[in-house]
């Protein structure tokens, strides 16, 4: 296990540097001189030149990546343009809100997806399989922006149950964590029970029967902890969807967090901010995914660390 | 001078053998390629088939689009100003009094032309590298594993918008954008494949004769990579379709007043509680159009690729 997790991380560390590469190239590709967009357009030509040399942009491009890469990996993520701030103090304030957003979508988008999954799968073929099968499809082919007005429509315009925008409200919560949840639910289903299937397929759930163990017993013992390993490691995966979902589903809803930093910032062209959000997503998909490989390697003892 | 496969093969089968007779025989009861029986099964597959159906009439109301539109997708009509739908306008108009099923119609055509185009271009990033990774394994397939590791590492909406934001909107940037963000399902389906087909006698013994590597990988191991690729297009498609309109919803896509159903389902927004057909009409259409795909894409991936899960 060791060796194995060892290697795991080896092989991210040139997958990181690539990311770093990644999000330091995307100030190259605006066009037109960043220095000029940045101070007044009245300014003289000495004072931009003198501004280049003060930030270090009149040097080669090779050097600047490595005091960049220097600076971020002693946390500096630079100054934000617009609020002249540091980029991850602004993070630092905006990410409790994203993560009590992602976390309640994601338990809820978990609990639904893999207790209909689960239905589906045990009652294989009947009325309830097909309703759960059919509409999660449709669940998961929903634009997450078009979902959220539906809901603030019906639940917040329509029926005044719910506030339809800010946090502050109680309540307010419940229409963006849904609005990411349903698609979520919707391809977890299949996949559990996809999963499910082909567990109660194997010799071993014959045998199972056969000695008469309870249905309950039957189905969540023997069933469920073999189906669950591949939908552990989706829910590992999934995180940097989710994170991706929270740009469109907070600027709905007005809901403060990374997401809607990240628009705001890609609003008023504020490239360090932007930066410096890629790099946390990346750097947490990075993780997830070791997660992920870690999770199948410690529920399944039947993989042999490799 | 090289022998190919395709010469030997060919000379051997103009010999007169004793197994034509056998072949006489079997050629007169129909005989039907693998192709053949995967369609007829697809055929059979409902869900499948709805899908298709769907699909078919979004594109032939794209084709038609301008026949079918009651008005030009562009004409204002000030006097009609966010109407409600009615008989002279089936589903209303926005804001600018532009009739909105019209404006859905020509919608249509650039949500599946955008789609086919970032598929197609994903498709030519993607499989090559594939290829090559899988084929010559080694360094270059490290290379292009990290590679892919490090764009998969962005979610690609994400990632687009960050890219757009730099180089500026548009639709030709948002296509070319979304592609290069979202090639890696192909290089990484088409490796894995190529790796084992790699071990396949057929292949072993091209190589064993000296065929090249140019001639193996385009006559051996292209034709055998196509199906698996195929369920992925058909996977990828709504997808890309649903990335697109996103991007456009958040205004750094499609630009107005070019009808895109995500640009114009963001027009509606401020309006969502007086007249909430402009949003909700073009989000149905999307809906749909990815419903459609998503049904057609199981049903190919039943068919073709039944062990195939992702």
């Amino acid at each position: 296990m060791q060796q194995y997790l060892v290697q795991r991380l080896l092989v991210s560390v040139p997958v990181l540097l690539g990311v770093t590469a990644i999000v330091f190239a995307i100030l190259f590709l605006t066009p037109g001189d960043p220095v000029r967009t940045m101070v007044d357009p009245r300014a003289t030509e000495e004072r931009v030149q003198e501004i280049r040399v003060q930030l270090g942009l009149d040097r080669p491009w090779p050097e600047q990546y490595l005091r960049w890469l220097g600076r971020v990996l002693r946390g500096d993520l630079g100054v934000s343009i617009t609020a002249k701030r540091p980029v991850a103090q602004l993070i630092a304030e905006q990410l409790p809100f994203t993560l009590r957003l992602t976390l309640t979508s994601f338990v809820i988008g978990t609990l639904l997806g893999i207790t209909l999954g689960v239905v589906a799968a045990v009652k294989q073929s009947s009325w309830w399989d097909h309703l759960i099968t059919y509409t999660s499809i449709f669940w998961f082919s929903m634009p997450g922006f078009w979902l959220g007005l539906m809901l603030i429509l019906i639940f917040g315009l329509w029926l005044r149950w719910t506030p339809i925008s800010g946090y502050r409200e109680n309540g307010a919560l419940i229409l963006p964590a849904l609005t990411l949840a349903l698609p979520q639910m919707g391809s977890l289903a299949r996949l559990v029970r996809t999963e499910m299937l082909e567990v109660l397929g194997e010799e071993y759930m014959k045998t199972a029967r056969a000695k008469g163990v309870r249905p309950f017993l039957l189905f969540y013992r023997h069933a469920l902890r073999n189906a669950i390993i591949p939908v552990a490691v989706l829910l590992f995966l999934n995180v940097p969807w989710l994170l991706g979902g929270t740009v469109v589903i907070e600027t709905i809803f007005a809901w403060p967090g990374l997401g809607r930093l990240m628009y705001q910032a890609l609003l008023q062209k504020d490239f360090p901010v932007v930066q410096g959000l890629l790099l946390i997503i990346a750097f947490s998909t990075v993780v997830a995914n070791l997660l992920g490989d870690i999770t199948t390697v410690l529920l399944d003892p039947r993989i042999e660390q490799a | 001078m090289t022998i190919s496969a395709s010469t030997t093969t060919k000379s051997y089968v103009a010999q007169p053998t004793r197994a034509d007779a056998t072949d006489q025989l079997l050629l007169a009861t129909p005989v039907r390629s693998q192709w053949q029986i995967d369609l007829q099964r697809l055929r059979r597959h409902r869900a499948a088939m709805a899908g298709l159906m769907l699909l078919l009439t979004i594109v032939i109301a794209a084709c038609l689009a301008p026949w079918l539109s009651p008005y030009p997708y562009e004409a204002q009509n000030l006097d009609f100003i966010r109407a409600a739908p009615s008989a002279q306008f089936p589903l209303g108009t926005d804001s600018l009094g532009r009739d909105l099923l019209s404006r859905l119609l020509h919608g249509a055509r650039i949500a599946l032309l955008t789609a086919l185009v970032v598929v197609t271009l994903e498709f030519a990033v993607g499989v090559p590298l594939g290829m090559v990774a899988g084929y010559y394994r080694g360094r270059l397939d490290v290379a292009v594993n990290t590679l892919a590791d490090v764009v998969w590492a962005f979610p690609p909406l994400v990632l687009a918008l960050g890219v757009v934001a730099a180089v500026g909107p548009g639709l030709f940037n948002t296509m070319v954008v979304i592609a290069l963000v979202s090639w890696v399902p192909f290089t990484r389906v088409t490796r894995a494949k190529v790796l084992s087909l790699r071990q396949r006698d057929f292949v072993q013994a091209s190589m064993a004769i000296g065929c090249t590597d140019r001639w193996i990988l385009r006559r051996h191991i292209l034709p055998n990579i196509l199906t698996t690729n195929l369920v992925l297009v058909t996977l990828t498609l709504p997808t890309v379709l649903l990335t697109v309109a996103a991007l456009s919803f958040l205004g750094f896509g499609v630009q107005p007043p070019t009808p895109e159903w995500g640009a114009m389902l963001s027009e509606g927004r401020p309006y969502l509680q007086n007249a909430p057909w402009i949003s909700t009409f073009p989000g149905l259409a999307i809906l749909l159009t990815v419903v459609g795909f998503n049904l057609l894409g199981d049903g190919v991936r039943d068919v073709f690729d039944p062990k195939q899960t992702w």
